[in-house]
């Protein structure tokens, strides 16, 4: 438990603390706009699939299993 | 299709299938963990395989495929790696060819062998002789062949003191001799340098690839964990999962795709800087090329032409345009320098030369020329050597008419060519500098690709003006000093921009240093070459803007490969996971939305699709995704609808056809 606590926050933590350390660009005319639908788009489905690759497994062997039990009978 | 011929050919494909399996050290492999990994999953594998064959297991015949095909995936990751290297070496090798046997004079008139010259000792090249060692020319001046190292066959012109000053080991004297101190030992010279680059020897990750690397390592971790869960899971329903399965699984999700083209693509980048007759110092540098911010760019070769053009005949009161024309026509007619001919040009068709005209030539006391016909003398020049010239006969009014004029082209950019005939003032010849036919449009390539350009000029603000107003670059440096470079530089580095340059003087060394992309010229100075951290040995200022595209194009390449290989993943889900767990969850089918013939045949076609993808991509990532200039939001949108959505659906069909193939040939 400490570790699955832990051992997620902590990188967590260092990321943020290596993004503050950075120094920062400014925004010009070869920045890609992070307003659109495109930029959107794009985070969501990274956090999807990421997120889905990650979880997927478990996911199939808990709820979707299940769900697919409860149909079957 | 030849372009895809040229990267397979026999020679280069041999020495990179051995190469592969010598890769296979472990040694080699730890520089990339996900292959390395793989590595050790395959050989846990054929142990398992082994421990079977003794006790004389079932199910032997699938276990065996399974382990073939990880050892081919790790096999494929190294042959790309190993073909890409396998083109530098090619042209490496044609390069050591000229470093055969490298004698050198020295001061004393003894022949030495060029492997023990030292630094800073002088050595006579006479003509026909090969410069033995990297050097500064201390005296003498002779036209030096370079095509050993540069494709270009016109000799070139090096002499001590000034721009020109550096000479190349290997290059050789066609004409008149030089004494060249020596500034690099045998093996560190520029030719070795050049050899170590195009080979791979020197190759160091470049931040990107480490950041890359770090990614790619942390998904490897999360889906280890994954993966790793699964045996408690199936311990619920009662079931076991076989360790060949979980790392069949496994393989297949870490992003092997990537990892295995990751170090071809950043080979295969340099690669293409060196075909493009430039020779990046590092990786970083190509890298640092993709996302530059500002261009610095030379007026002077680079916006125009260099040689000043006349464009305009203004004649003075009283005279008519035919008059001024014609004297402007006849005294440029022996005058064969750039600005002549283009008089003559402008001017257009008339009468020629008459018999026993003579030449007045320019020198560098009168600065006028022209010719003599008879006592007739007709002369052009800088306004106040004309003027100086005829003296006291001139008119007052002329003259001042002529000044004022002449006032008008300096203010306009131009520079103004007084006419004379005999005694008579005529006009002035309006000679202006030619911005390069194209490069308006390609500035405007450059905006739409978000990078600001700046003309550097040594011109006068008025003059730079004008002519960067009529290119189109964005901002301008006028009466611009080396110190002035390096403050602009400086500026804009605080600002957070990067910042990319190119020159050839001593005077630009520390501007170049300074410039993320410092792209020294080859027929610059050693100090120069030394600074940058590219070299063109074609000398063309203007290829800094293919440069950067080039540094883009290998970002891109890199970008596209890795969503490509981490969108697979998704199909490869849908794969393996019913395969697996359909046995303790009948219901799980469902999932089987490609309908793969078997459990056993929809693994091994996961892990078949997973390792042939590999060399299916090598052509893509050696000669890099296409790319032409466009806002970073159009490219992006451009690349994730081929290589995004393209990597999602793409394994599903390569997945089934796989197990097609497999189920029709009872594999499993």
């Amino acid at each position: 438990m400490v570790v699955g606590r832990f051992g997620v926050l902590l990188p967590a933590l260092a990321i943020a603390g290596g993004l503050a350390a950075k120094k920062r660009v400014p925004e010009g005319p070869g920045s890609f706009p992070t307003t659109g639908m495109l930029w959107i788009s794009l985070l969501a489905s990274v956090i999807l699939i990421v997120g889905g690759l990650t979880f997927l497994p478990s996911l199939a062997l808990g709820p979707i299993a299940d769900h697919l039990q409860l149909f079957a009978h | 299709m030849s372009q895809a011929q040229s990267l397979f050919t026999r020679e280069l494909m041999l020495p990179a299938l051995r190469d592969a399996v010598i890769k296979l050290s472990p040694r080699v492999l730890i520089r990339n963990p996900v292959m390395f990994v793989t590595a050790l999953v395959a050989a846990l594998s054929s142990m398992i395989l082994l421990e079977g064959l003794a006790r004389a297991a079932p199910d032997l015949g699938f276990q065996a495929q399974l382990v073939f095909w990880l050892w081919l995936t790790v096999l494929f990751g190294n042959f790309a790696e190993a073909l890409a290297e396998g083109r530098g070496k090619a042209q490496a090798a044609s390069l050591r060819a000229t470093k055969a046997d490298l004698t050198a004079r020295l001061a004393d008139g003894r022949m030495v062998s060029a492997a023990t010259l030292k630094v800073g000792e002088v050595v006579l090249v006479e003509t026909g002789e090969l410069i033995p060692a990297d050097g500064e020319v201390v005296e003498g001046c002779a036209s030096v062949n370079e095509a050993a190292i540069t494709g270009e066959s016109a000799p070139v012109i090096r002499e001590g003191g000034g721009d020109r000053s550096a000479v190349t080991a290997g290059t050789r004297v066609i004409a008149d001799w030089i004494r060249v101190r020596v500034t690099a030992a045998a093996g560190e010279g520029f030719l070795d340098r050049m050899i170590a680059l195009v080979e791979g020897a020197e190759r160091q990750k470049t931040p990107n690839e480490v950041a890359l690397t770090i990614l790619l390592t942390g998904l490897t971790l999360i889906f280890l964990v994954a993966v790793g869960t699964l045996p408690a899971f199936a311990a619920y329903a009662h079931g076991m999962l076989a360790v060949p399965v979980l790392v069949a699984l496994f393989v297949t999700l870490i992003p092997t795709t990537i990892s295995a083209l990751l170090s071809a693509i950043g080979i295969a980048g340099m690669d293409r800087l060196v075909r493009f007759n430039v020779l990046a110092k590092s990786g970083r540098a190509v890298e640092a090329a993709g996302d530059i911010d500002v261009l610095l760019l030379d007026k002077t070769g680079t916006i125009t032409i260099g040689d000043r053009q006349a464009s305009d005949f203004l004649t003075l009161p009283g005279v008519t345009r035919e008059a001024l024309i014609d004297a402007a026509r006849l005294a440029s007619m022996a005058d064969e320098t750039p600005e002549g001919r283009s008089i003559v040009a402008l001017a257009g068709a008339g009468a020629p030369l008459p018999v026993g005209a003579e030449e007045i030539r320019f020198t560098s006391q009168t600065r006028v020329s022209g010719v003599l016909i008879g006592d007739r003398a007709l002369v052009k020049g800088a306004v106040d050597a004309v003027l100086r010239r005829l003296g006291d006969s001139v008119e007052p009014a002329a003259a001042n008419a002529l000044r004022e004029q002449a006032d008008r082209i300096a203010r306009a950019g131009g520079t103004p060519l007084a006419v004379a005939d005999g005694a008579r003032l005529l006009g002035v010849i309006y000679l202006k500098d030619v911005v390069k036919a194209g490069i308006r449009e390609r500035f405007a390539e450059l905006r739409t690709m978000g990078i600001r350009t700046v003309m550097i000029t040594g011109d006068n603000p008025l003059t730079a003006a004008s002519i960067a107003a009529e290119s189109g670059v964005d901002d301008f440096l006028a009466e611009a000093t080396p110190e002035d470079k390096l403050a602009l530089i400086r500026a804009e580095q605080q600002g957070g921009r990067l910042v990319a340059m190119c020159g050839d003087g001593t005077n630009d060394a520390p501007a170049l240093a300074q410039s993320d992309v410092g792209v020294a010229m080859n027929t610059g100075t050693q100090a120069a070459r030394e600074a940058g951290n590219m070299v063109d040995l074609d000398s063309d200022p203007t290829k800094l803007i293919e440069i950067v595209g080039l540094g883009k194009q290998l970002l891109m390449t890199r970008g596209a490969l890795t969503t490509f290989s981490i969108a697979n993943d998704v199909a490869k889900y849908f794969a393996i996971l019913p395969a697996i767990f359909v046995v303790l969850y009948p219901a799980l089918a469902v999932l089987n939305v490609m309908h793969l013939a078997s459990p056993q045949s929809a693994i091994l076609s996961a892990i078949i699709f997973n390792a042939l993808i590999i060399p299916a991509l090598v052509p893509l990532a050696l000669k890099g995704v296409r790319y032409r200039p466009a806002p970073a939001g159009e490219l992006l949108a451009r690349n994730l609808a081929i290589y995004g959505l393209g990597g999602l659906i793409a394994p599903f069909i390569g997945i089934k056809a796989i197990d097609l193939v497999v189920a029709g040939l009872h594999l499993a």
